[in-house]
């Protein structure tokens, strides 16, 4: 499997795409920090109201670029179509799948890989933020080690939450054989479920809120009894994908 | 001694009521160049498909060096099934070192060697979605053949080489044959290239396995024959039923087939005329690869 990830780290390494992800996060994150702008499909009132200062801190801007995280995911498409959609849509699984690697290797390391990226690049998108703070001569509002521990705890946690989306639409990937549906699941999976949660007043549907609950997660807005059952359900979820993609594969005429 | 490195046993294939694949064994021997032959929707892809676990098997058993075939095993075995598949983006030599990384190869040159075999060194740094079909033959072969597998398995191959492109794709497989001693399963369409690489032939017609034979055997049962043209068919056929032991079919009347090339021609040509029947003519008939595969396919028909 360590083979896996380095192949798949190769390809995207050689691959324009992966820059180009690369360049439009730190321009956003630039463009949020430089401008004291926050973006965002799901950002609330109340996360809002904490950003309400004059001047923004260097701190401030990782609380903006926090709730601004949420467009990422629409950045990180090319992720999920590039590490596991082109094996797909150019056949190339017929080499992976005979080199040696079983279906389980191959369903998770493709997760990794994704989990991987989406960490390295959120916390580019976060160094970003520091670094376009301090081209405007900001305070650093903590202490530098606080302030790196919120880069490396946030980065974490998002990376995870997004990752999860990303490892149900490798299921919906096997289930439809379309990069396109397992694509747009990652756009409409977020938006399903935010408005579900609004029309139908389900409150157990914030738990599959995973964007939103990555974002009150790192803001700290979660009550301390609730902060288990988001990480549990997340866990759940993903492990329970994980299970079905490896068994839907292993069935699927390839 | 024989040493199997392919067991095939009683493997079948179905998708929803159409059973595809029905209850097929065979088996390859190192050094073995089998030919799979069939028409299209015969079965072919479907049996490379299964032993490269593409499909999962549901009925019989596959072995590869009398282990059951897994995906450890697989890192034995090459593969180009249906087409030849490589990233699109990354060169002719990134989708070699892709495959280098993903086997554990760590000797670079290898790569360089592998692209010379296969006649692609002028195209190192061309991306794959830019290389011609035959081209793309070149770098499937190369991808498959890169980790040194034990078995290769090349369903048509040769689908959309230009003549040139034919006899060369032929040379290689010869040479991976005798150089690497690596044993080949191969399916094509185009039976004369067929014919002059393989070593063994499996016919595959609705998914049976019908027939097996060797290159050795096929010769033998398709050079049995001369044509024998005569000005009487009937007493022709009387004096050869007569003198001559050898089995014959009146073919119409003015031919006969016998079918023996072991027949002394000239004193079949002496008895003839001396029992007043001209001979018009006598020719050996050497039936290929196509005319054994038609009667065969036509005689399973009839059946």
């Amino acid at each position: 499997m360590i083979n896996q990830l380095r192949t798949d780290l190769y390809r995207l390494s050689h691959t324009w795409g992966i820059l180009l992800t690369l360049v439009f996060t730190i321009a956003y994150s630039f463009i949020i920090t430089s401008n004291s702008i926050v973006g965002g499909i799901m950002v609330t009132g109340d996360s809002m109201s904490k950003l309400s200062v004059v001047s923004w801190t260097l701190k401030d801007g990782i609380n903006a670029s926090t709730l601004s995280s949420t467009l990422l995911v629409y950045i990180f498409i090319g992720i999920f179509v590039m590490t596991i959609g082109y094996e797909f849509s150019q056949k190339t699984y017929k080499n992976t799948l005979v080199s040696g690697i079983t279906r389980s290797q191959f369903i998770i390391s493709k997760y990794l890989i994704m989990l991987l990226n989406i960490f390295c690049l959120i916390l580019i998108y976060f160094l970003t933020s520091i670094v376009s703070g301090m081209i405007s001569s900001r305070t650093v509002g903590t202490s530098w080690q606080n302030l790196f521990s919120m880069v490396f705890n946030t980065s974490l946690v998002i990376a995870f939450f997004i990752s999860v989306v990303f490892g149900m639409a490798i299921l919906v990937l096997l289930l439809t054989s379309s990069v396109v549906i397992g694509s747009l699941f990652i756009v409409i999976f977020p938006i399903l479920i935010t408005t579900l949660h609004n029309i139908a007043n389900w409150d157990w549907l914030k738990y599959f809120d995973f964007f939103s609950a990555a974002m009150k997660i790192s803001l700290k807005l979660t009550p301390s009894n609730q902060l288990w059952n988001y990480v549990l359900v997340s866990l759940a979820v993903l492990i329970v994908t994980m299970i079905l993609s490896v068994v839907l594969i292993k069935q699927k005429e390839l | 001694m024989e040493k199997t490195i392919l067991s095939v046993s009683n493997i079948n294939k179905s998708f929803g009521k159409n059973k595809v694949i029905d209850n097929v064994s065979f088996e390859l021997q190192k050094g073995d160049i089998y030919g799979l032959i069939g028409s299209n929707g015969a079965g072919k892809t479907t049996i490379m498909r299964l032993i490269t676990q593409l499909s999962p098997l549901k009925s019989g058993s596959i072995k590869l060096f009398d282990k059951k075939i897994n995906q450890q095993a697989l890192k034995h075995v090459g593969a180009v099934i249906e087409t030849p598949v490589a990233f699109d983006r990354l060169t002719v030599r990134q989708n070699l070192k892709l495959v280098a990384i993903q086997r554990g190869i760590n000797d670079k040159k290898k790569i360089l060697k592998i692209i010379k075999f296969v006649g692609l060194e002028k195209k190192l740094n061309t991306k794959s979605k830019n290389l011609s079909l035959g081209q793309r033959q070149r770098l499937g072969l190369a991808i498959a053949i890169l980790p040194e597998p034990d078995l290769l398995i090349l369903d048509e191959p040769i689908n959309g080489l230009d003549p040139s492109g034919i006899i060369e794709f032929r040379k290689l497989l010869e040479k991976l044959n005798h150089e690497r001693q690596i044993t080949i399963l191969i399916s094509s369409h185009i039976l004369t290239e067929l014919y002059h690489v393989s070593t063994r032939f499996g016919f595959i017609y609705n998914g049976q396995l019908i027939k097996e034979i060797t290159k050795e055997q096929l010769d033998k049962v398709n050079q049995s024959g001369l044509i024998l043209t005569v000005d009487n068919v009937a007493k022709a056929a009387r004096i050869i039923d007569a003198k001559f032991a050898d089995k014959f079919t009146v073919l119409d009347d003015k031919n006969i087939l016998i079918h023996s090339l072991d027949i002394d021609s000239s004193k079949l040509n002496q008895v003839l005329v001396m029992n007043d029947v001209s001979v018009i003519s006598l020719t050996k008939k050497e039936k290929s690869l196509e005319d054994y595969y038609t009667n065969l396919i036509g005689g399973v028909k009839h059946d």
